[in-house]
């Protein structure tokens, strides 16, 4: 479960104060699908990076399943993530040093898993899940943009965390790979009981979610939740 | 800290760039090989001047004078030979020499000698023998050098003052200290007892007069100087012995040996400047990674390490290279010094200078590599969401890390100029110039950046423009940051 409460986020531009987040309060439900949509310069992505613990609100706390993150150092959160949270990027954001396997492998590594072989099956399961189990040894510049986000999925899911973040996981891609990576995402939620918060500007993807988040000059201006 | 996960990601890491840092790592195997090369060469030459001092010297006391010995000196030198102890002559002066058969002519040294001086080491002429031949009529050895000068052959002849010589062969190599003098002006063996019928000595005549005397025994020389050394002095009579010799020749080598490891020091600084430049380049290719491993949950300390050790273990790499290189400079040395050195060098691997220039090699590497590698520190998870987020800045000398790096680096600068220094205030003058031309470098850049931006003329053709207005393409970065500047300084001059 994540809890926003007042949240603000002020940044120094040019001199001056600019407040991209102002008293945002949102509580997110295990398992729960949330699209955050809005303009560009929203908040959107602000958002996600204080939900996630990436970065710290100037006012308001978050919690993340029950614990307080300003109650944490960079580390502790750091060590916080590698437990709890997956990413999935815009620009994919693989280590371009890295094979694919590599890449799935890192999150497993940073828990202390990686070292054995149950880690590196999972990465290859999760491969061959994504439909990249014959790409596995291929460097991020040797695959296409759906297979690199592909990866990036896999990675994201690979120490089966509680919460996932993407940050416009199809911004990146064509219509048919980003429905592809949708439909990826989708199933992976379901099956791992994932809590997904994703911002996006793709209507389709935020069509697909459970609950819609509008912000708008750094405030939120709707919250629609989808009838089941 | 992770360290399994930090030691596969050093290799993978590593895989991947390993040539590009390699390379640039390069620029601190000049400095290391030049500091190799010569405390290596210092310490054979130390070892072949213990070694050699009799050779150097010739004979175990040399007593020299500017004038002719006198009565009184001569007659102890008369009785000490008739005591059955050698003693030799050399009178020494600048002299025109004259070939008659070409007309040309040559200002030599001329060395006119009797005796069987040098006792120790053995003089080598072309023909082989002459040394001990040539004395017996009006002949002349010379150095190689007044054949051609002369344009003359073994068999013509040379005359000096009023007196003519049959060239009967040439100096290959005369052992000690005298060999120097053959690289300020060629030198004319003469016998001592055709001196006179040159008539170039006269009053006033600019001239010095030596004797040789070998007492190998050391009591018997420290008796023979104690007894001497009154009358000795009374008629100004310079005394020399092999003890003296070796230590004049051992500090004088020393000091040149020092002012060359300076010279290699400033050679390894700049390539400091150009492992700081290459790592900043690479550092800020690697930003969006060190953010994606924060962002997975990667402790700080562990990204930091990651990138620590790939510095730590390219500069490892181009030291050790460096070293291999000095070593090698080191054996291809004594045949290009040979000539002009007193002693003959026996060059042997002197183990403490490697491991010295592998580690001093390294550490200067790491620590100029620490700069930059700060940025990894400060490099917050939220850049993999926005890449333009560089986290608040903060001003280099409110940043601990910063202040620490800096202070090691003018430590570790002072204290290897003042280790390589002959002298500890010139050690520190080395230090403080380096420094001075550091902040004149840094200056110059930012006045450089900044004239760029403000005065770069926009008519200007469209590839002059983006060349002008690409900073970290063309070497030069447009950065308010202290550590950016300082690291692009680097940059500009490493790329001279």
């Amino acid at each position: 479960m994540i809890v926003a409460e007042n949240l603000e986020q002020t940044y120094q531009s040019g001199g001056r104060p600019l407040t991209v987040l102002r008293d945002v309060n949102l509580t997110v439900e295990a398992q729960a699908f949330l699209a955050i949509v809005g303009p560009s310069g929203s908040g959107k992505t602000t958002l996600l990076g204080l939900l996630a613990g990436l970065d710290r609100p100037t006012r308001g706390i978050v919690r993340l399943n029950g614990h307080d993150l300003s109650q944490f150092s960079e580390d502790e959160r750091a060590v916080f993530r590698a437990e709890h949270v997956g990413f999935v990027f815009q620009t994919f954001q693989l280590i371009p040093t890295l094979t694919a396997l590599e890449n799935v492998l890192v999150p497993l590594e940073l828990r202390g898993n990686g070292h054995d072989g149950k880690a590196v099956q999972r990465a290859h399961e999760l491969l061959a899940h994504v439909g990249l189990g014959d790409r596995m040894h291929h460097y991020p510049t040797q695959l296409s943009g759906g297979e690199q986000q592909r990866v990036g999925v896999a990675r994201a899911f690979a120490n089966q965390p509680k919460i996932l973040f993407a940050d416009e996981p199809t911004g990146s891609l064509d219509a048919e790979t980003g429905l592809g990576v949708i439909d990826l995402l989708v199933e992976l939620n379901r099956e791992a009981k994932t809590t997904l918060v994703l911002v996006t500007h793709d209507p389709e993807l935020a069509a697909r979610a459970g609950r819609t988040v509008r912000l708008a000059g750094g405030a939120i201006v709707s919250d629609r939740r989808e009838q089941t | 800290m992770n360290f399994r996960f930090a030691l596969r990601m050093i290799g993978r890491e590593l895989r991947a760039s390993r040539r590009r840092l390699a390379l640039h790592m390069f620029s601190i195997t000049l400095g290391v090989a030049a500091l190799v090369a010569v405390n290596s060469f210092r310490a054979n030459i130390e070892r072949s001047v213990r070694q050699q001092a009799r050779t150097v010297l010739g004979s175990d006391l040399e007593l020299t004078r500017r004038q002719p010995f006198g009565d009184s000196v001569q007659a102890l030198l008369d009785s000490t030979a008739a005591a059955g102890v050698p003693v030799s002559y050399r009178t020494g002066f600048g002299s025109m020499a004259l070939a008659p058969r070409t007309g040309l002519t040559r200002l030599v040294r001329v060395r006119a000698t009797e005796g069987t001086y040098p006792y120790y080491g053995a003089v080598e002429t072309e023909p082989a023998g002459t040394w001990r031949t040539f004395r017996t009529g009006p002949n002349a050895l010379l150095d190689p050098a007044v054949l051609v000068y002369l344009d003359i052959a073994v068999g013509d002849s040379i005359r000096l003052g009023d007196q003519t010589f049959m060239v009967a062969g040439t100096i290959t190599n005369y052992p000690g200290r005298v060999s120097l003098e053959a690289a300020i002006g060629p030198r004319v063996y003469i016998p001592r007892e055709y001196l006179a019928a040159t008539n170039l000595i006269r009053r006033g005549s600019r001239a010095f007069y030596e004797a040789n005397l070998a007492i190998p025994d050391p009591e018997e020389l420290q008796l023979y100087i104690y007894h001497n050394e009154d009358l000795l002095e009374r008629h100004d009579v310079d005394l020399d012995t092999v003890e003296e010799t070796e230590e004049d020749l051992a500090y004088a080598l020393d000091t040149l040996a020092r002012f060359l490891g300076l010279v290699g020091l400033a050679a390894l600084l700049l390539g400091g400047v150009g492992v700081a430049s290459a790592i900043h380049v690479y550092v800020k290719s690697r930003l969006d990674t060190v953010a994606v491993l924060r962002c997975l949950g990667a402790r700080q300390r562990t990204v930091f390490a990651i990138y620590l050790v790939q510095a730590a273990a390219m500069g490892l790499f181009g030291a050790a290279a460096g070293v291999l290189l000095g070593v090698g400079v080191q054996y291809a040395l004594p045949p290009v010094l040979n000539d002009i050195l007193p002693v003959d060098i026996d060059v042997q691997l002197y183990v403490p200078a490697l491991f010295t220039g592998l580690g001093i090699g390294t550490a200067v590497a790491l620590l100029f590599a620490l700069f930059p590698l700060l940025t990894i520190r400060n490099t917050p998870p939220l850049r993999a969401l926005r890449r333009a987020f560089d986290g608040p800045a903060k001003p280099l000398w409110r940043d601990l890390w910063s202040l620490a790096a800096g202070a090691a680096l003018v430590g570790a600068v002072i204290g290897l100029s003042v280790w390589q220094a002959p002298q500890p205030v010139i050690g520190l003058a080395f230090a403080g110039a380096a420094a001075v031309g550091a902040l004149v470098l840094w200056i110059a850049a930012v006045l450089l950046m900044r004239g760029t931006r403000r005065w770069f003329p926009s008519r200007a053709r469209y590839v002059f423009r983006q060349g002008g207005r690409s900073p970290s393409d063309s070497g030069l970065a447009f950065s308010s940051s202290p550590r950016s500047s300082w690291c692009n300084a680097g940059s500009s001059i490493s790329s001279r």
